[in-house]
């Protein structure tokens, strides 16, 4: 009876001191786990475009075969559209931001708040998405916004280092970079409901001289797809 | 001459036949080329807490997803607007606990297999008619690899005594207040704040414990999209997540800091609503 018992209660212990090992590193595999987001996360942060902030610098080739180079827009308002043909919200389909008339109705307005801003979409999608090299994603970006009837620029950053560098999550994405180089406006074209076109206030805004209201509103659409 | 046994067999299928067919008015199943579909469930339900939703239902493909309140890095929310005979109020949209899909790269918030909208509605006082009309506009993002949106007009004749409805076991679950236990405060200013909650381990009968933000106009969470991961220290389990508030981007009204605390991982395991009001308002937990 003893020795039962003492077999007990030596489970007992042994069972504990186990489950307290593995609580231990349950703790200690939480507190990694939280360290490595929030690294990713710092990371992400670190990398992205920031309102009051410089711009990111870059030079892209557009689907025309042009350079484009951020510093050479020093000076004028520049906006920055990232833009994906097969997705529904960007330029996929008559709901899309392009196919809807948003967008063209969009660069038109923004043409005539400021004849000196710029507008460029960037196309950050990878070689291969869909089965399409990133020239075809050029050219058929290209197309659609010419089929809108407001011809824009589209810049090929098939490696997504542009897009991964201003923190571009989805198409449609927009940042407005103002006429000294800072970041004035990140976020959606215009509000769910249309009514408001945070791209036209902005560049208007930016025109009169007056704060950029809102500077930053909630992206939505595809996540946009980047290469590895 | 029909034995017992093929007797049996053809009772049986006609009642599953009954208890299949009752439950749902004409849920469609989603085909290749609509991954995800919508109708309208056939009640009215009243939660234990006497509030009555008309519940929207869409059944999802296989590696499709729907999106959360707050889809996350990418995606959009569905939207549902209702509309119902004069007198009846319409309340918000209640979205269920979500899922945490993606990756820390592109972290989204959403459902897979289905997923049902709870509308809150408020019937006239006086006397109701036996049925009423309703009509939901419905849209939404659909996605896998690819996205795909989609949208419905869907009406149903809903009788106007509502029902208690039981979910199934494996139902995820909806979010309900914030345990007395659990502490959750908004500490320091606008520009630069915390959001703090704290609780003993042992309120939590699931772990890990995690805050997903919802995207609320005005509000940025500056450690990212989360989840933000609660720890065990000691007896307490913390979390501290960094935000500010900036007034001219709350373009839906003044801002909230709103989100859930999940517990667990499973979807049937609790949820707990945080609503609070920003440094330098009157704190009101909701």
């Amino acid at each position: 009876m003893r020795l039962t018992h003492s077999l007990l209660a030596a489970t007992i212990v042994a069972g504990s001191a186990f489950l307290f090992a593995a609580a231990r590193n349950d703790d200690a595999k939480a507190g990694q786990d939280q360290a490595k987001a929030k690294h990713e996360t710092d990371k992400a942060k670190h990398e992205s475009a920031k309102v009051g902030k410089a711009a990111p610098e870059f030079t892209l080739t557009g689907a025309d075969g042009k350079t484009y180079n951020l510093a050479d827009y020093k000076g004028n308002v520049v906006v920055l559209e990232w833009f994906c043909s097969s997705c529904p919200d960007s330029g996929a389909g008559s709901d899309s931001y392009w196919g809807n008339g948003n967008a063209a109705t969009t660069v038109a307005a923004v043409k005539a708040a400021d004849p000196m801003a710029i507008y460029l979409m960037i196309n950050s999608t990878k070689d291969g998405y869909q089965g399409k090299t990133s020239a075809d994603e050029g050219a058929i970006s290209a197309a659609i916004t010419s089929k809108a009837g407001q011809s824009v620029p589209v810049l090929i950053d098939a490696d997504g280092k542009v897009g991964k560098a201003y923190g571009a999550k989805t198409t449609p994405h927009v940042f407005i970079v103002d006429g000294t180089g800072n970041v004035a406006y990140i976020g959606a074209p215009m509000s769910a409901d249309g009514k408001t076109n945070y791209i036209v206030n902005a560049v208007t805004a930016l025109k009169a001289g007056k704060p950029v209201e809102p500077s930053s509103t909630k992206n939505k659409g595809c996540s946009v797809k980047y290469a590895k | 001459m029909i034995g017992p046994r093929t007797l049996l067999t053809i009772v049986y299928l006609a009642a599953l036949a009954l208890v299949v067919g009752s439950g749902v008015h004409q849920s469609p199943s989603p085909k290749a080329n609509e991954p995800a579909t919508a109708s309208i469930v056939a009640n009215i339900e009243r939660a234990p807490d006497g509030v009555q939703y008309v519940v929207v239902r869409f059944a999802i493909e296989p590696q499709w997803h729907l999106y959360w309140t707050n889809p996350g890095d990418s995606g959009a929310a569905p939207t549902v607007n209702l509309s119902l005979p004069h007198g009846w109020t319409v309340g918000e949209v209640v979205f269920p606990r979500p899922q945490i899909l993606g990756t820390a790269e592109n972290r989204e918030y959403g459902y897979e297999r289905s997923l049902d909208l709870r509308i809150q509605v408020l019937p006239p006082i006086g006397a109701l008619p036996v049925s009423i009309p309703v009509t939901a506009k419905v849209a939404w993002m659909v996605c896998k690899t690819i996205c795909l949106l989609g949208k419905a007009t869907l009406t149903a004749q809903l009788p106007t005594e509502p029902i208690v409805q039981s979910p199934p076991a494996n139902s995820r679950v909806y979010p309900s207040k914030l345990l007395p236990s659990i502490q959750a405060s908004c500490q320091g200013t606008p520009q630069s704040a915390t959001l703090v909650i704290s609780a003993p381990a042992k309120s939590f009968l699931s772990h890990p414990v995690r805050f997903v933000p919802d995207a609320v106009a005005g509000v940025e969470f500056l450690d990212g999209s989360g989840p933000f991961l609660a720890v065990q220290s000691g007896e307490q389990m913390n979390l501290r997540i960094a935000f500010a508030v900036e007034s001219k981007n709350a373009v839906d009204g003044p801002p909230r800091i709103r989100g859930l605390l999940l517990t667990g991982e499973r979807e049937t395991d609790p949820a707990y609503r945080i609503d609070l009001a920003p440094p330098g308002v009157p704190a009101t937990v909701r």
